[in-house]
């Protein structure tokens, strides 16, 4: 039976691969989502400025008609101050101050895709902040469902820009079949901004769960974190501009209550 | 019909392709290993590709 999804084995740090499954799927749009949080500063550049290099050398290669999503990092800009939006020139110096291995690495790789788009290359980079949702089992959200399962509910003070991932991945189908967008860049985000507290109420509500609530100011969570999540708590209280995502999207409502459902729900699935 | 390639498999990928699928698009995604929970988001995808390509 011929099914229209078909999963493929690649390493997409391996070009001859790549190029090879492009010219074979002759794509319109090809979608990278390659990403890590943390990891050796060698593993940190092959995911976020060799992979998505690879991937748009190949379309070069193949055709040029193909568009490319990439998809990066609110954090790829670093912290430059606490209202961030699209700076006035990409990922140039005088705007960004990218200083973790992980924010340098996600902002050469951005800056990596703008130099080929001078050879052509027909491409969107998207930041999204804090993306949370069904299949989402990363650190952050594992870890706060462990908690909230054993009845410790952390009261995390402190908000954060996030966006649903229904929300994204409209948002990115929407930018791949516009003309409009080409050669840009933006931010993706709800213009809500959540308690950090909110996502571990919301799951105990889920999970039925009447435990311990405890409140913690981030800078007490910070050392029982994941490396690459506690790199993140410095963006706590930083807001990101929603202005791009309106745009495309319109105004959504906030997504936290089905999103949150949806993660509990998944995480059972996998985790009991 | 309109294809799409996406690169890796992981949370954003899976909800992207049944997106995409859903929108009526021909979809292909990269793999590296399809261990732990990655398995799930496979099986959710080919199962969610032979309901469309019936309907």
């Amino acid at each position: 039976m011929e099914l229209n999804v078909k999963p493929h084995k690649l390493d997409p740090g391996n070009y001859d691969e790549l190029t090879k499954l492009i010219s074979g799927v002759k794509p319109n749009y090809v979608f990278n989502t390659v990403g890590l949080l943390s990891g050796s500063w060698s593993d940190l550049w092959n995911a976020h400025v060799e992979v998505p290099r690879n991937i748009a050398r190949a379309i070069l290669n193949v055709d040029k008609s193909i568009k490319l999503i990439h998809i990066s990092a609110s954090a790829a800009s670093g912290i430059i101050g606490n209202f961030i939006k699209e700076e006035p020139v990409h990922c140039d110096y005088t705007y960004v101050r990218p200083r973790s291995d992980y924010e340098r690495s996600k902002c050469d790789g951005e800056r990596t895709i703008r130099e080929l788009g001078n050879e052509g290359l027909n491409y969107v980079i998207v930041r999204p902040t804090l993306v949370y949702g069904y299949y989402n089992d990363h650190d952050e959200f594992l870890s706060l469902y462990r908690f909230v399962r054993r009845g410790l509910i952390p009261r995390v003070q402190g908000m954060v820009n996030a966006i649903y991932v229904g929300y994204l991945v409209r948002m990115l189908e929407k930018l791949a079949v516009s003309d409009e967008y080409r050669s840009a860049f933006l931010y993706a985000t709800e213009c809500t901004m959540y308690s950090i507290g909110d996502f571990a109420e919301l799951m105990a509500q889920y999970l039925g769960v009447n435990g311990i609530r405890i409140p913690l100011p981030p800078r007490l969570v910070s050392p029982f974190l994941p490396s690459g999540v506690r790199s993140l708590i410095k963006y706590v209280n930083v807001q990101y501009g929603c202005e791009s995502t309106t745009r495309v999207l319109g105004v959504v409502e906030p997504g936290i209550g089905v999103g949150v459902r949806e993660m509990v729900d998944w995480l059972r699935r996998v985790y009991g | 019909m309109e294809r799409a390639l996406i690169i890796g498999l992981g949370f954003i990928a899976t909800n992207l392709a049944k997106h995409l699928i859903n929108e009526g698009y021909d979809v292909h995604v990269t793999y590296r290993s399809v261990r732990g929970s990655k398995a799930l988001m496979v099986k959710d995808l080919l199962e969610l590709g032979t309901e469309c390509k019936a309907a």
